[in-house]
């Protein structure tokens, strides 16, 4: 099981903490960004104290996994909405579609870019990407893979954890617990 | 005529997070529109707030007024935010737009939310 690390002690903790880097997991950036309005108040509230918190002390980082899941997250939801409250006809999501209506709609353009604008600020300002100097991609690690108690996605960020001299990663997700316990989880 | 809220003044906080924060802001922006003014939140020496404070303060307004963004945009501006914290505010107020056209036509929002976001 993955070590569980507890907020107030390391928040307590002297400079001398071994961790170089929190990384930070997709559902923290949808829990404290809140791009649609539609997480519960108290838990937005929640995740971003704890963010801002460690962020005084700890480097927080995304990863390419974390960033590429997050725009995914946005381009669907954004599109999906849009189409199903504005006066636009329905078709399912395709990236073809999306093409088409920022072409040729102002409105869905308008709104996209100020999403854009806050991804960009996300992932330079908030949350710099970190990029482990190992390649995590191998076939050793797709040979390995049984999908049995974590998503490919979920296993590829834990690799990219164990690239940092203490890997830590801070997540609202409690499937992370399932990891060997070379991996240091912050729970939300 | 304008009124400024010097919002961390009137909060007696610097990190505006939770979202009764944002409701203590309703409520004092929604008193000075009943005197027929325009309002300004400086936001001057507030070092952290959330999508929450801002759904709460400012979204609602739209929500509950049945505005559009372009008459909220009139009656209620800011100044001093961050460029990070300024998006996350025009957020709130697209995000309110949407909420109300859902509630127009009698639609729930989380019911909406919950079947049109991808899993994250």
């Amino acid at each position: 099981m993955a070590k569980r690390l507890n907020i107030e002690e390391l928040l307590r903790s002297t400079n001398t903490h071994p961790i170089e880097r929190i990384l930070v997991d997709t559902n923290v950036v949808i829990n404290h960004k809140n791009p649609f309005g539609y997480v519960s108040p108290a838990f937005n509230s929640k995740v971003t104290r704890v963010v801002n918190r460690l962020q005084q002390k700890f480097p927080l980082n995304a990863t390419l996994m974390t960033a590429s899941e997050y725009f995914r997250y946005l381009q669907v939801g954004y599109y999906n909405i849009f189409v199903k409250t504005q006066k636009v006809k329905y078709k399912k999501y395709s990236a073809g579609q999306f093409k088409r209506l920022r072409k040729n709609d102002e409105e869905f353009a308008r709104g996209w870019d100020l999403r854009l604008r806050s991804f960009r600020l996300t992932f330079t300002q908030l949350f710099p990407p970190f990029h482990p100097s190992a390649s995590i991609f191998n076939e050793n690690i797709i040979a390995q893979f049984d999908g049995a108690q974590v998503d490919f996605g979920d296993e590829v960020f834990y690799q990219i954890a164990l690239q940092t001299g203490f890997p830590v990663i801070l997540t609202t997700d409690r499937d992370f617990a399932a990891f060997r316990d070379d991996l240091n989880i912050i729970l939300i | 005529m304008s009124n400024t809220i010097h919002v961390c003044q009137l909060l007696g906080s610097r990190s505006l997070l939770s979202p009764e924060k944002g409701r203590q802001l309703f409520e004092k922006i929604s008193e000075l529109l009943k005197e027929d003014s325009s309002i300004v939140l400086d936001f001057a020496d507030c070092q952290y707030l959330s999508s929450s404070f801002f759904n709460e303060s400012i979204g609602k307004q739209l929500i509950e007024r049945r505005w559009t963004a372009a008459e909220l945009q009139d009656q209620i501006r800011w100044e001093n935010l961050a460029e990070d914290d300024e998006v996350d505010l025009l957020l709130a107020i697209e995000n309110a737009v949407t909420k109300l056209h859902l509630i127009e036509k009698d639609i729930d929002p989380d019911d909406f939310y919950e079947n049109n976001l991808p899993d994250s």
